[in-house]
């Protein structure tokens, strides 16, 4: 039977090109004209590689020899990552299968060629997302313990606080008894103390103390947990985790000697500059006047030169007496003689305040200046943090030409991150580490007095480090930069924390609700197994779908289901509905997606279904099980 | 013109040469009678023969200190009017002599302009 062969490949869903033995392009369809951006007479009888972006023909052209030398179907570049290049001239992320097809003619080659780029980017952000979620519930050196039942010994040790204490998983029994016997004698007392209020008035545990590891030696342990409470309000259960803090400790000492002969230096150092400044104002004092004097004998003489002259004279003192203030506040704040006043103030009204002052500035050079702020309370001296922010908003305007400038607030944990961002000439990566250095200065390497004195962020270096707010700058080159001020929450947040967090204790009951979690990524599984135990869960993890329903057939009785989306077999709709038809058809679920594009989900067949966008947010992923198994 | 207008008297008294020199300058170019003073005890002895509209005074001047000037001034019959110029507006010197009441604390260097405006204020005399 002759098929109708042209009729077929055009059909395909891929982009198809059959070449000849010598690489020449002899058939293509509709698809590959579509995708490389060429009407087909333009691709018939040339060589493949115009398919290609350049850096990768020559490759291509010897791969091509090889398997026409022995060709068999396969993928191509199983390993590499692959591109095609369209007419246009722009790459494309592409997946090739091969397969050889002998006729009387010789060998000829079909290739099918899919577009990967929106499956590429669903991966890439799929991956970050990933990695963001496995590090915030265990970072790889944070060991993790749980102690089920406070009257017993009995506790389960993560595999990194095993690694912690120089042992393997399991070589000691992981118990109360055995950590009394590992801590240092000194500590016993404290942590008595800290375990004990932390029961009876559920004061934060969080403390340092020393262990004694395997090896025998003590190290140092930053120690954090949190117990559980029942309604009668006795606590029945706790978990926590250890971070080996032993170098940070050692450093510490040794810096601390040198730390306090450089502290001497630099406050004889400090003294100077203030005195320096206070005495250099006398001569810049008289010097302006004597110019004024001269200036107004000049001009009823009527020269223009001079007159000119005597304006670069003003401006360069002008200059000279900013830069003695800048020096000044920098010798104030290096030496102690400015304390910083802390209170509870609304950054909202504070940064309002900012946009206020410096908007007439911003649109003189055309610019937008925003503020986008959650109402938080902060922590901190409203005077000199005003003088950070109005330091980053000055500095963005005078180095945006185009766009605009947004300050924002956003709460972070327990703190308040408040960074400016402009559309600027940005900053390169070499120069971002010194830029809060004295005299830096970007694109001015003759120091040009309207782009600004150098000092401006030196200055914004120390009150930081007097407020111990830190700071962080990043910056594209061409696009702009973002200057962030870390700041801690006011009295209000944290209220509303401590609040939060005792509600979420007492809603815990004793019952342990049954978590089936069904996720295809091993390192994921872990990391939410130990989080979701931690937190009081009885969780059975299932890495497919396939897995899931075994589970249930060996008996296992979810109260809840948490799924991802992209699963192999069945995807997680489909997983949760047959575990749904297995056991209860009213069983709360939660879906988990990584896509951008909200999935398609047929309402009609998957109610009573919450879904969560990657990365899950844990104590929302919590709180949330929570909610549905209450 | 304007330097007919005015018949104030200014004393300053500063212990920085230059800067009573380019006071002086200055002052007298707009047509103010000036004396200069390098401390206080000269201020004072010439007080009773030369009594100033103003007094510009640098808290921290050598010889008899700077409140002690203010406090005899505000003593003695008729108030004259003291506008402070110094270089070290933070120290306990230029507190206390804030303290004692000034018309204004000036930190240098500080423009004409704004010393005639200051001085003006100060002798309750209008423009400039």
């Amino acid at each position: 039977m002759d098929l109708p062969i042209k009729q077929l490949l055009d059909a395909a869903p891929d982009a198809m090109v059959i070449v000849d033995g010598s690489g020449a392009i002899v058939l293509v369809n509709l698809q590959a004209e579509s995708v490389f951006g060429y009407p087909r007479d333009e691709l018939l009888g040339r060589q493949v590689e115009i398919l290609l972006p350049t850096r990768f023909r020559k490759r291509h052209t010897m791969h091509r020899r090889t398997f026409h030398d022995g060709p068999r179907p396969r993928a191509m570049g199983e390993r590499l990552d692959l591109y095609g290049l369209h007419k246009n001239g722009t790459e494309f992320p592409v997946e090739v299968s091969l397969s050889p097809v002998e006729s009387p003619q010789g060998w000829f080659v079909a290739s099918a060629i899919r577009d990967v780029t929106a499956r590429k980017a669903a991966e890439q952000s799929f991956r970050e997302s990933e990695a963001r979620f496995a590090l915030a519930v265990s970072g790889s050196h944070t060991g993790l313990w749980y102690w089920p039942d406070i009257n017993q010994d009995a506790e389960w040790w993560s595999p990194v606080f095993y690694e912690l204490l120089g042992y393997a998983e399991g070589e000691i029994e992981a118990s109360y008894s055995n950590f009394l016997a590992a801590l240092h004698p000194d500590d016993i007392e404290r942590m008595a103390t800290a375990v004990g209020t932390h029961f009876e008035q559920r004061a934060p545990f969080d403390l340092i103390y020393r262990l004694n590891v395997k090896s025998g030696d003590y190290r140092w342990f930053r120690g954090r947990g949190q117990a559980a409470w029942d309604v009668s309000g006795k606590a029945y259960r706790m978990a926590g985790s250890i971070h080996d803090i032993s170098d940070q400790i050692a450093s510490a000492d040794a810096l601390k000697a040198s730390k306090t002969e450089a502290d001497r230096a630099n406050a004889g150092k400090s003294r100077f500059l203030a005195a320096a400044s206070h005495d250099l104002r006398q001569p810049l004092q008289s010097l302006g006047l004597y110019l004024s004097v001269m200036k107004r004998k000049l001009e009823p003489l009527q020269l223009p030169n001079l007159e000119d002259i005597g304006n670069k004279m003003r401006s360069s003192l002008d200059t000279m007496g900013e830069l003695l203030d800048a020096l000044l506040d920098i010798s104030k704040l290096d030496g102690g003689a400015i304390k910083p006043e802390m209170s509870s103030v609304r950054a909202k009204s504070l940064l309002e305040r900012i946009v206020s002052d410096n908007i007439q500035l911003a649109e003189e050079k055309g610019l937008r200046l925003e503020c986008v702020a959650d109402d938080l309370d902060v922590h901190t001296d409203p005077v000199l943090l005003q003088r950070v922010i109005d330091n980053f908003v000055s500095n963005a305007i005078r180095y945006t030409e185009r766009g605009g400038i947004t300050i924002a607030c956003r709460q972070h944990e327990d703190i308040a991150q408040i960074s400016v961002a402009d559309t600027g000439v940005g900053i390169a990566a070499s120069d971002l580490e010194n830029v809060f250095e004295e005299y830096y200065q970007l694109d001015n390497s003759v120091r040009d007095r309207r782009k600004g004195l150098g000092l401006g962020l030196a200055i914004v270096k120390y009150i930081a480090r007097l407020l111990d707010h830190p700071l962080s700058v990043t910056s594209t080159p061409g696009r702009g930069s973002v200057f962030t001020v870390s700041v801690p929450l006011g009295c209000r947040e944290i209220e509303r924390a401590d609040q939060r967090a005792t509600v979420d204790v007492i809603s815990e009951g004793n019952d342990r609700s049954v978590v089936l979690f069904i996720e295809d990524d091993a390192a994921i599984v872990d990391a939410t197994t130990m989080l979701l135990e931690v937190s009081g869960f009885e969780v059975h993890a299932a890495l497919s779908g396939e897995d899931a329903l075994a589970l249930v057939a060996d008996g296992i009785r979810p109260d809840i289901v948490i799924s991802d989306y992209r699963l192999p077999g069945y995807d997680g709709v489909e997983v949760i509905r047959r575990v749904r038809q297995a056991t209860d058809e009213d069983l709360p679920t939660v879906l988990i997606t990584g896509d951008t594009a909200t999935i398609a989900i047929d309402k009609g067949n998957l109610a009573n279904c919450a879904i969560l966008h990657k990365p899950v947010d844990t104590d929302q992923l919590i709180s949330l099980i929570e909610q549905l198994t209450a | 013109m304007d330097t007919l207008v005015h018949h104030c008297r200014v004393a300053v008294v500063d212990d920085d040469e230059a800067i009573l020199d380019a006071i002086h300058l200055v002052l007298q170019s707009h047509g103010w009678c000036v004396r200069t003073y390098t401390s206080g005890q000269a201020f004072l002895a010439d007080l009773n023969r030369h009594r100033p509209d103003c007094l510009l005074l640098e808290p921290h001047v050598t010889g008899v200190r700077a409140v002690a000037i203010a406090r005899s001034i505000a003593h003695g019959s008729g108030r004259i009017p003291i506008i402070g110029l110094t270089a070290r507006p933070a120290s306990a010197q230029t507190m206390d002599l804030v303290d004692v009441g000034l018309h204004a604390m000036l930190t240098k260097p500080v423009t004409a302009e704004s010393l005639f405006a200051h001085i003006h204020a100060a002798t309750g005399q209008l423009g400039r």
